[in-house]
């Protein structure tokens, strides 16, 4: 008995012996000083913002980062991705209401319930194809807001939302903006690390395959409906987590955070920075929170001008910021070398 | 009972005319036009706006809403959809729903936030067996089986209904045929936001005018057309109708979640028959 | 026993019977070619026999196994892998990351999901030069697949389903849209395989593969009207007049046409 307990403790500890190793295998360094450039630029934007705004950047960035997954890399657009969210949301502020008074269980519960919700709906969306999969996914988002507005009203609040007073346990003290601050930062740090790792390896470039041609990809021995679930269910319960700390961050939760409308915004976002690039998906996120930030207070028609924007890029520039640098970068070491070998053959 | 199969008919037929544009894009092309419904929402407005500042009847306000909104309908298949032709179908999705929220921007811009009431143009009822119904209801109802009808003989009958017809059955096959579909699904396309349009004028005197009244029933429409089975035009028919029910039997007896069963309707079929490319 | 056996396979879209009752057989390690004018069944057949549509009627046996109603993924993991007429490879993916799914699958490595999703793409990179290699595109391995030219984007296509280490390999037309020079790289790749593993091959110039297969099928309207060694069936006065024409056959008899 005692044997088989030790057993497992070794199965498992060799386990997490090799997570480890994965984690920090090849590019230890190139990973660090990534995290490290990151971070700076959030620091550089709190004197401008304050630590409030910032922490809301880096929530939106977490989200976009985790719609980038499943549009960027796998190709498939949903149009209710804020469900995921939303459940994170609900779930964080119900679970410090009714349950405990732990903010980090609450989190924990919140990404819980956010993967469960995307394993559920991923199961029935993941099948279908084309844009279809887009409104299929909205549908689930309108259900999901339907549901907090009335049948659920009674626990949830309905339009009113729902507001959190437990924030603080322990050392853990979400009613200071400074530590939701740093919270959040090694929040989406740790978030980025992730994609990256998973984004640069075998399986990451199985999503680019799928993107490319999936029928093509059942055909070198995939079962690609499994693979797609699976990204599905990670960029649901990302999203689930960017929408525990939305919760947390501001002490209340209301339907907005799953409101349908708003998932053209975190699209926008996605495509502004740059799709299938991660560092794209950050940059549109802080662009795009610096537009509506600064924007809309002065700003009437926003629906008008997000509109014109999305057609702008969907008609002109595919590639969006990143992609755009990109392509501006690898011009520029073309003309460099094509310079610099005329110079070899005029000597 | 009888009043709320009564209204399911009323919703059904409204959902009806609505839905064969998008189910008419959806079949033929796989592209999900999602400013299909803004062409609804803008008829039930210029509805309102002519029969209010201009003071004409209720009829011409509705063709006047119902030949602008065909219009717009051409100029989004002309700009926007066609422009975006064999590319991948997600663009054209952001791209309509970028002209979804330019369209209700701009309904919100010239009419306002607030929901306008219409008020019924004929006012009259009938008595059947005892239940009094509105008169105009009945005509709604009997106009989307007008349209149902119309659009059977228009499909069989005309060159361009042929055409139509089999590109739902086999994309592919009728472009092969070296016909230039294009200008037939363009034609389609504004028929389509036509009968959108017509919906949208003839629910107004039952439901609340409001900018975002378009993308409420889109997924409504969603559901419609994949239950009825894409690019099935007498499913559509008939999945409109057994929806409406649904709902507005659903919300007799549990108003909070008339909406919900549509798609959880929409999810049990997609379940038993997912949309493979 | 053979490799591939199908009984009465069927393919029916609407009215046009496609293939019809079809009974074909290939044998371990033999090369055989599947003939026919266009529009005969060929790519039709090999898309039943990979799994890309079900049948309307009949059976499929690989192996002695019944795998009429298995998925692609599951016949690939059996050992039957096909290429496509249209060279179907991932455009934008660079060249040897085409191969990294192949590489990663033959590694066995997505039997644990954490080892696939944390695994650095770059750790197949030595295996994927390997498979390269094979088809001499090892030089181009950090293009972008869809930079090169076609000849070579059908090299790559071979090399995604050599590297999948296939029983059964099925060519879909594999010369065509090549360039002479580049019909001679694939033929001699594939020449270099016969005997090595099973091959199926579908063309519709017979020229270009009769003296490079064992066995020859020929297909018209459906049905398999002749099969056996290549010369035996070039002699079939039936083949000639399904495959040029009864125009060419006279001319053939030295009768003057139009």
């Amino acid at each position: 008995m005692g044997n088989v307990v030790k057993e497992r403790g070794l199965v498992l500890e060799k386990t997490f012996v090799a997570m480890g190793k994965q984690l920090t295998q090849a590019g230890v360094g190139q990973k660090v000083l990534e995290l490290i450039l990151i971070g700076v630029v959030f620091l550089i934007l709190v004197p401008f913002l304050g630590a409030h705004r910032a922490t809301d950047f880096a929530i939106f960035c977490i989200i976009v980062l985790s719609f980038d997954l499943l549009y960027g890399y796998m190709g498939r657009l949903s149009f209710g991705h804020l469900l995921y969210v939303g459940v994170g949301a609900y779930t964080v502020g119900l679970a410090l209401r009714y349950l405990t008074t732990n903010p980090l269980l609450a989190i924990v519960l919140g990404v819980v319930a956010a993967c469960l919700a995307g394993m559920a709906v991923g199961a029935i969306t993941v099948r279908i194809a084309g844009a279809a999969f887009a409104l299929a996914n909205l549908a689930f988002n309108r259900v999901g807001w339907f549901l907090v507005m009335s049948p659920l009203k009674d626990i949830t609040g309905g339009e009113n939302g729902l507001s959190i007073r437990n924030l603080s346990f322990w050392y853990v003290n979400f009613r200071n903006p400074t530590f939701r601050f740093w919270f959040v930062l090694a929040s989406l740090l740790l978030v980025f690390l992730l994609l990256r790792i998973f984004t640069s390896s075998s399986y990451g470039v199985l999503l680019r395959s799928i993107k490319e041609d999936e029928k093509r990809v059942r055909f070198l021995g995939y079962n690609t409906q499994l693979y797609k679930w699976v990204t599905f269910v990670l960029a649901a319960t990302v999203a689930g987590f960017g929408g525990a700390l939305t919760a947390l961050n501001y002490g209340y939760v209301n339907p907005n955070t799953l409101d349908v409308h708003a998932n053209a915004g975190i699209v926008f976002a996605c495509l502004l920075g740059g799709s299938g690039r991660l560092y794209g998906a950050l940059l549109g996120g802080i662009i795009y929170m610096l537009i509506t930030n600064l924007l809309p207070v002065y700003f009437q028609r926003w629906e008008f001008f997000l509109g014109v924007a999305l057609l702008l890029i969907v008609f002109r520039f595919r590639g969006g910021i990143w992609g755009g640098l990109e392509a501006l970068y690898s011009g520029l070491a073309a003309r460099a070398k094509s310079g610099s070998s005329k110079e070899g053959m005029s000597r | 009972m009888i009043y709320a199969i009564m209204y399911g008919l009323t919703v059904g037929a409204v959902l009806y005319l609505i839905s064969v544009g998008f189910s008419l894009t959806f079949g033929t092309m796989r592209v999900i036009n999602f400013a299909h419904t803004i062409t609804y929402t803008l008829g039930a407005y210029l509805l309102i706006a002519s029969i209010r500042s201009l003071g004409v009847p209720f009829f011409w306000g509705g063709a006047v809403g119902v030949a602008v909104a065909a219009l717009a309908g051409y100029g989004i298949e002309r700009f926007v959809i066609r422009r975006l032709y064999g590319e991948s179908l997600d663009y054209t999705f952001i791209a309509t729903y970028a002209v979804f929220l330019i369209g209700v921007d701009i309904v919100k811009w010239l009419w306002g936030v607030f929901p306008k009431p219409v008020s019924d143009p004929l006012g009259k009822t009938v008595d059947i067996l005892g239940f009094v119904f509105p008169t105009y209801r009945l005509l709604v109802i009997l106009l989307a089986i007008v349209v149902f009808f119309g659009l059977e003989l228009f499909m069989r009958k005309t060159m361009v209904g042929k055409i139509i017809v089999a590109a739902l059955d086999n994309r592919e096959g009728v472009r092969c045929l070296g016909i230039g579909v294009e200008k037939y699904f363009s034609l389609a396309f504004v028929l389509g936001s036509a009968l959108a349009a017509l919906g949208g004028v003839l629910y107004a005197p039952i439901t609340a005018v409001h900018p975002y009244m378009g993308s409420h029933i889109l997924l409504l429409c969603f559901a419609v057309v994949l239950t009825g089975g894409l690019g099935n035009l007498r499913g559509t028919f008939l999945a409109s109708f057994a929806l409406g029910m649904l709902i507005s039997i659903t919300g007799r007896y549990w108003p909070a979640g008339s909406e919900i069963v549509a798609f959880i309707a929409m999810a049990a079929v997609l379940l038993a028959r997912p949309i493979e490319a | 026993m053979s490799l591939l056996t199908t009984s009465g396979l069927t393919k029916r879209f609407g009215g046009l019977v496609a293939v019809n009752s079809v009974d074909l057989r290939i044998e371990e390690n033999e090369t055989l070619g599947v003939i026919g004018p266009n529009g005969s069944g060929k790519t039709t057949l090999f898309n039943l026999l990979s799994g890309f549509f079900p049948p309307t009627a009949g059976r499929i046996f690989f192996q002695g196994r019944d795998v009429t109603h298995l998925s692609p993924e599951e016949r690939v993991k059996m050992g039957m892998v096909r290429t496509f007429q249209l060279v179907s490879v991932f455009n934008s993916l660079k060249v040897w990351e085409n191969l990294v799914p192949c590489v990663a699958w033959k590694s066995g490595m997505y039997h644990s999901l954490w080892r696939f999703m944390t695994t650095p793409a770059a750790s197949t990179w030595a295996d994927s030069i390997e498979a390269l290699k094979l088809v001499g595109l090892e030089g181009q391995a950090e293009a972008v697949a869809g930079e090169l030219s076609y000849g070579d984007r059908r090299l790559l296509e071979i090399a995604l389903a050599l590297s999948l280490r296939p029983k059964l390999l099925l060519l879909d037309e594999p010369f065509s849209g090549l360039s002479d020079v580049e019909i001679a790289k694939v033929l001699a790749l594939l020449k270099s395989l016969k005997g090595k593993i099973t091959i199926g091959i579908i063309e519709h110039k017979i020229s270009m593969i009769v003296d490079f297969v064992d066995r020859l099928c020929v297909m018209n309207e459906g049905h398999i009207i002749c099969e056996g060694n290549p010369s035996e069936v070039l002699a079939n006065p039936l083949v000639n007049e399904c495959y040029w024409g009864k125009q060419e056959t006279l001319e053939r008899a030295g009768v003057s046409g139009v």
